[in-house]
Parts: structure tokens; C-alpha cells; sequence
């Protein structure tokens, strides 16, 4: 009775409004969306480490953190702090919360014993005046601009969650001469534009080229002797295949998530299906099997669907399908004409490219079909291909150029799949058909 | 013997009458009494409507530009029609002729590689500086011969959309394309209502700006709606924070995505700009602890 008595009362405490109050909640859901400041110092030079590489890494650095577009790189001049101060007394973090940077980003090159290089980078919060990250590379000095890149990663995995994209190359076909006598070439550089060469001397017409989502492989199409065949490229070792010997025209290939069977068309008898192919064995499976026109397969993240362009339904739009070939759903429902569909490496998107009204757009839709959103649109612009992280699409526009127009630029461009923050990446010639690799390690 | 057996027989009938006519003065003084008692005191047990009041409404003598401003996101702009261009061209048909089956030669490029990596701890703090020294600031760092990306193109107003849509025209956003982004306004309402005995709106709504105003959200996250971070602040009298702690560290600790995105919420509490915070100081019993629930889902 005693103990009854003690629960009333009890409650009655706690439920009494004028005793116990509740705790004032505040909703926040309207951030500021502009790039985070961060401040990127040079790296200090250790006695005998290559001052080149302190400054010039950091720049790298910087320059790729910008391009993303969530960052804003804090201008060298409004540093309140060198690099040998930073190094011999720490970062005074009050003063560097007077130049609106909210992260800061320090590092030390120095030279070993062994001759190698040693770099070391610290990630700062300048506001709680604690390490984020730091880690630390040894190396030969030829490696510093890909140490950068991958310091670059760091950086953007604390601050974002997800992993960086910096650390990867891109392969495009170069294209130069007149519109009736185009070369075309399969290239290669960094995602940044850095390192660029050349991997076909242009004797054959190269198209398409897809990088392997796990192997440093890439399949593309190339004409020889006027017969168009999927070749597979492996860069580490250069050795180049044809993918099998199969009866009438094979295009449009894309790899597995692991990297060990390619999907692509196959035209035979007027007919266009999608077949995928075992590139160890060559054993080919058919996967569809209509009538109509099926192509441009590409596998979701987890390789257990396929997106694919068809015409069955009277106008060439995008559908999915398991990767037996069975559930088909058709996923756009727009005017005009979707192709060449691109299923995100996370998973969360598809890209592709829809022509209406004479127009090229780049886009973005959901796999069951819902959220499309035109990101960008051209003359023509065509063949998205995503960054190793799902957040930046890279893709060529095309647009005439000359007295009547007779002529054509093509130029490969990136931009974040919030449609904004669109850059040029320059190539050495013109440059189409861009696809990213994943990650170099 | 009559006047007795009168006697008698009005005492017995006095005795009859009188002793239920006592009990029922006594029944009706206990009644009345019990009924003053109800009135004074109340009925315990019987169920009184309550009394209804209509909350106060407070009245703030705000600025105009206060009013026009807003938190929510404009509908996205609708793209200018472009005139329309000639009909792109085709990817090349013919092939140029082949002299040889045989695949071209090929280089080979590799990516470097790292030797070593490895994890850093936090240094020791260096000694504490007796005084704050601001050193010249370095020269600016000269600008690479060539640069490899185009300059910046200028950015359309984010705010009229946080993630870009363009539509090929008014009919086509009618048969299937995403709805324009609009903060929910029904969130908003429910919010405030909660918080009205507490804040006023103006003073809620100029918390929540200077908040928003210090928060940097990264657009373009997988999942957004799941990165709701809510942190318990403690509040100095001067409207400084004292102590901002995340509620769910188990998550902090296993999630990147939503690491980040408290830091950058612990940030936004941290951030120059949002000290102190735009509190109304008489009222510092109500605000000395806060929950803050920095939700991005809106604009993700």
C-alpha cells in the first residue's frame, strides 16, 4: 500500500508542469550550401626534402578539393600563420579562425635515411582545435602528385563521409582532324587532366571505351577491319584482346561489378539483343531475347539488376531488368528518346542521356523510376560516365564550330550530380566518350 | 386514568413520531453540512470540465525585411529556352580502312605506386604561446603555367534550386519529373506551435537563421533524411555554448556519413558567427539546455 502510495505521488511529480519543463527543441533544416573553407598551408621541408614537392603538392591539393565544389580553398594571402611557425609551434587556432576557414590542412615532407620521401598531413578543425586525420606516406619522389591525390581522399572521406574520387584516371577517345577524316585515339590521364598518354596510335576508329569497376581493364569497340568487335585493354600489362569471335556486330560493353564478365549487344540477323560474356571462358549467356531493339546493359552496384535501353515499347526509353533477364520494368515515361544508361557505383542513381526537341540533356533518375532531373543540356552532349564515389558525373558535349559550322569541337566536362559546379577538363586534342576508373588502389 | 392513558398514549405517540423526526434533522444538518463542505472544498470525485484559455498571443513589433525574409527554397528556375539547333550529327558510320588485324601498339601506363602508409595521432600540444604573434602573411603561391580545368563557371543562384533540374518544358514537368524542393512547411508550423509557450516566433525563427547561416551542408549526400544529427547543448548565461554534446555517439563512432555530418553540426555551434547565439537573455531559464536538430533532408 505504502509503495502504491509512493508511485501516485511519483507520478503526480512528474507529470506536473509546473515542477519538471520541457526541454526547448529547435529544428534546424536550412544550412548554408556554400563550399566549406578550408585552408591548405604549404607543407614544411624538412633539411634535404624537395621544396618543390611541399609547395606543390598542397596546391594539388587544393585545386582538387575546388573542383569538387564543396570546398573553398582560403587564399594564401589571408594566412596568418607560415609553415615553419606551423611546424615548430603548432597552429595557433585563434588566429586562424579569424580567416573563416573551418578546416585546416598541414603537412611536413622529409627526406630518409634511404633516401625515400616521407610526407605527412594533419587535418584540422579549427573551430574544436582537434585532429581529424593525419596520415603519413613514404615514397620516391616521382609518386608526390598521386600521394596528393590520394591526401586529397583523406580529406574529403573526414569531411564528407564518402570516399574521395582523386586517385583515379580517366580514359576518353581523342579526336583530331576534319569531321570526314576524324582520328580517334583511346588516351588516358588522371581525373584531373595530369598525365596524359596516349594508349592507340589511331589506325583503328576506337569507340566507347568502359574502365572495369575493379581492375585496371577497360573494353572498349574498335573497327578493324571495317568489322566494329569489343577488345578488352589491361593497362597494367598492355596486352589488348578481342573479347571472343562472335557472329555478327558486338557494341555497347560494360563490365561486372567484379570485373570478370562484360554485358553488351550483339546484332545478328536485324536483331539486337543483350547477351553477357565470361571473359575468362568467353561463354556466352543470352539475356534478352525480344524482338525489339536492346541495348547500352549496364549493372547496378550490387550486379544483381541491369538498366538497359530498348524501343519495345514503341519509343527508345530506359528499363531494368534482374540479370537473368526476367522482371523488366520500364523506368522512363518522358517524351523524346533516353539512352545510354549508367547505374551509379553507390548505387542510389542512374545517368543517361535523353534527346527531345532536338535538344541533348544529361540526367539523372532513380532506379524504380521516380526523381529525374535534367542536369545539363547541349547541342549535343552525351555518354555520362560516373566518378569512382557516385557524385560526380563526367560526359562530352559536342558543338559546331567554323564558317558554317562545318566544323565540331567535342570537350569532356564533370560536374556534381547536383547539377552544379560544372568544369571544362581540358585534354591535349578533343575529347569524347569519357569513362572513370575506380580507384587506382 | 384517561388523562394518564392520554398522557401515556400521546408519550407513546410522541415517543413514535418524535425519534424519526430527530433522525431526520440529523440526516439533513449531516446532508447540509456535507453539501456546504462539497461547495467549499469541490468534489474530488466528480469530473470537472476544465477551465479552457485560450493561449496568449504575442505580439511582436517586427522589422519588414524580417517578414521577407524566408527559409524556404524558391522552386527551381525554369531554363531559358535555347534557340533550337541543327540536328546534331551521328557517331561516325564509316570506318577508316584497317592495314592489319592485329590490335595497335600500346603503352602502358601504371599507376605509381605508395609504398607506405600509415596513421598519425594527434601531436602533443605544443607549449602554450605567451603571446599571440601574427606573422607576415606569406606571399601568394605563383599560379601553374597550365591550368588543366576550366576557370570556375559562375554559379546560378543555388538557392532557387539546391539540386538542379532542367525541364524541356511546363508539360513535361507535369507527366513524371520530380516535384520542385519546398521545405516542409507543415514541419515548420507543428514546430513552432510546440515552442510558442517557450519563444516567440521571431525569436525561434532568428535562432534558427543564425544557425543555418554557420551550418555547412555538403549537397549531393546518399541518404540524406537519414543524417538528422541532434545535439544536447549547454548554454552559457552570456548565450555562448558551454557544452554541445552528439546524443547518438554508437553512430558517430560506426558511420563516416553521419561522423561527418555532426562535425559539421558541432561546427555550426562552434562557429564565430554563432557567438553568442541570438537568444533572448531574459529568458535564459528556458534556453540553458537545448535540443538542436540539425535535419538536412529538405535541401539534400
Amino acid at each position: 500500500m505504502r509503495h502504491i502510495a509512493i508511485f501516485i505521488l511519483t507520478l503526480f511529480v512528474m507529470g506536473s508542469p509546473t515542477i519538471a519543463k520541457a526541454e526547448l527543441v529547435v529544428d534546424v533544416n536550412s544550412p548554408n550550401m556554400q563550399p566549406m573553407p578550408i585552408a591548405i598551408t604549404s607543407f614544411y621541408a624538412e633539411a634535404g626534402a624537395s621544396g618543390t614537392i611541399a609547395n606543390d603538392m598542397p596546391q594539388v591539393i587544393s585545386e582538387n578539393l575546388e573542383r569538387s565544389g564543396l570546398f573553398a580553398p582560403v587564399n594564401p594571402r589571408a594566412f596568418v600563420q607560415n609553415t615553419q611557425s606551423i611546424a615548430k609551434e603548432g597552429v595557433r587556432f585563434a588566429e586562424w579562425r579569424a580567416t573563416n576557414a573551418q578546416a585546416l590542412v598541414t603537412g611536413q615532407v622529409t627526406r630518409t635515411n634511404d633516401g625515400r620521401t616521407r610526407v605527412e598531413f594533419r587535418l584540422w578543425d579549427v573551430f574544436s582545435e582537434k585532429q581529424l586525420t593525419g596520415m603519413a606516406y613514404m615514397t620516391s619522389d616521382a609518386n608526390w602528385r598521386r600521394i596528393a591525390h590520394i591526401i586529397s581522399d583523406e580529406i574529403y572521406k573526414r569531411l564528407t563521409g564518402e570516399e574521395g574520387y582523386f586517385d583515379s584516371r580517366i580514359v576518353y577517345v581523342s579526336e583530331s582532324g576534319s569531321p570526314t577524316q576524324r582520328v580517334k585515339r583511346l588516351a588516358i590521364m588522371d581525373q584531373d587532366g595530369q598525365n596524359h598518354k596516349f594508349l592507340t596510335d589511331g589506325n583503328n576508329l576506337v569507340l566507347t571505351p568502359r574502365f572495369s569497376p575493379s581492375q585496371q581493364t577497360i573494353a572498349y569497340l574498335a573497327y578493324v577491319n571495317d568489322r566494329p568487335r569489343v577488345y578488352i585493354y589491361d593497362i597494367n600489362t598492355g596486352r589488348q584482346q578481342a573479347l571472343g569471335d562472335f557472329p555478327g556486330m558486338t557494341f555497347a560493353p560494360r563490365f561486372s561489378p567484379d570485373g570478370n564478365k562484360v554485358i553488351m549487344s550483339q546484332s545478328l540477323s536485324g536483331n539486337t539483343d543483350i547477351y553477357e560474356i565470361d571473359i575468362r571462358s568467353k561463354a556466352k549467356t543470352r539475356v534478352t531475347s525480344a524482338p525489339s531493339i536492346e541495348t547500352a546493359p549496364s549493372y547496378s552496384a550490387d550486379g544483381r539488376q541491369i538498366v538497359f535501353e530498348s524501343d519495345r515499347g514503341g519509343s527508345q526509353q530506359l528499363y531494368t531488368m534482374n540479370r537473368d533477364g526476367s522482371n523488366v520494368q520500364r523506368i522512363t515515361f518522358g517524351k523524346g528518346r533516353y539512352a545510354n544508361p549508367v547505374w551509379s557505383p553507390r548505387g542510389d542513381l542512374i545517368a543517361f542521356t535523353r534527346m527531345y526537341q532536338g535538344k541533348f540533356y544529361i540526367g539523372v533518375i532513380r532506379p524504380d523510376g521516380s526523381g529525374e532531373r535534367l542536369i545539363t543540356t547541349a547541342y549535343h552532349v552525351e555518354g555520362p560516365t560516373w566518378s569512382p564515389n557516385g557524385r560526380v558525373l563526367a560526359y562530352f558535349k559536342e558543338r559546331p564550330e567554323g564558317a558554317g559550322g562545318n566544323q565540331r569541337s567535342a570537350k569532356i566536362y564533370t560536374v556534381d550530380i547536383t547539377g552544379y559546379n560544372e568544369r571544362w577538363l581540358q585534354t591535349p586534342r578533343d575529347g569524347s566518350d569519357p569513362a572513370w576508373s575506380p580507384l587506382n588502389r | 386514568m384517561a388523562a394518564v392513558l392520554a398522557a401515556n398514549s400521546g408519550n407513546k405517540f410522541s415517543n413514535t413520531v418524535i425519534t424519526p423526526m430527530k433522525s431526520a434533522v440529523v440526516k439533513s444538518g449531516l446532508f447540509h453540512v456535507a453539501l456546504v463542505v462539497a461547495f467549499t472544498v469541490g468534489l474530488p470525485f466528480v469530473k470537472t470540465e476544465p477551465v479552457t484559455m485560450s493561449a496568449p498571443i504575442s505580439v511582436d513589433i517586427v522589422d519588414v525585411s524580417e517578414l521577407s525574409t524566408t527559409d524556404k527554397v524558391a522552386p527551381p528556375k525554369k531554363q531559358p529556352e535555347e534557340p533550337k539547333p541543327p540536328e546534331p550529327a551521328q557517331k561516325p558510320e564509316a570506318a577508316p580502312k584497317m592495314t592489319a588485324e592485329k590490335p595497335p601498339d600500346l603503352s602502358k601506363p601504371k599507376p605509381p605506386e605508395v609504398e607506405t602508409a600509415e596513421d598519425l595521432p594527434e601531436p602533443e600540444p605544443p607549449p602554450p604561446l605567451e603571446r599571440a604573434e601574427i606573422k607576415k602573411p606569406e606571399p601568394p603561391k605563383p599560379k601553374p603555367e597550365v591550368t588543366k580545368t576550366a576557370k570556375p563557371k559562375p554559379q546560378e543562384d543555388q538557392m532557387a534550386s539546391l539540386l538542379r533540374n532542367l525541364t524541356p518544358d511546363e508539360a513535361e514537368e507535369s507527366e513524371g519529373e520530380e516535384e520542385p524542393l519546398d521545405p516542409d512547411a507543415q514541419s515548420e508550423s507543428g514546430q513552432i506551435a510546440r515552442l510558442a509557450d517557450q519563444l516567440s516566433m521571431s525569436e525561434m525563427d532568428a535562432l534558427r537563421r543564425q544557425l543555418g547561416g554557420c551550418w555547412n551542408v555538403m549537397a549531393g549526400a546518399k541518404n540524406a533524411e537519414e543524417l538528422i544529427v541532434e545535439v544536447r547543448v549547454v548554454m552559457n548565461r552570456d548565450r555562448s555554448v558551454n557544452r554541445a554534446s552528439i546524443l547518438d555517439t554508437g553512430r558517430y563512432n560506426r558511420d563516416s556519413h553521419f561522423r561527418a555530418a555532426a562535425d559539421a553540426a558541432l561546427r555550426a555551434l562552434r562557429n564565430p558567427k554563432c557567438s553568442p547565439l541570438e537568444l533572448p537573455p531574459d529568458k535564459y531559464d528556458q534556453w540553458k539546455t537545448v535540443l538542436i536538430r540539425f535535419d538536412p533532408s529538405d535541401v539534400l
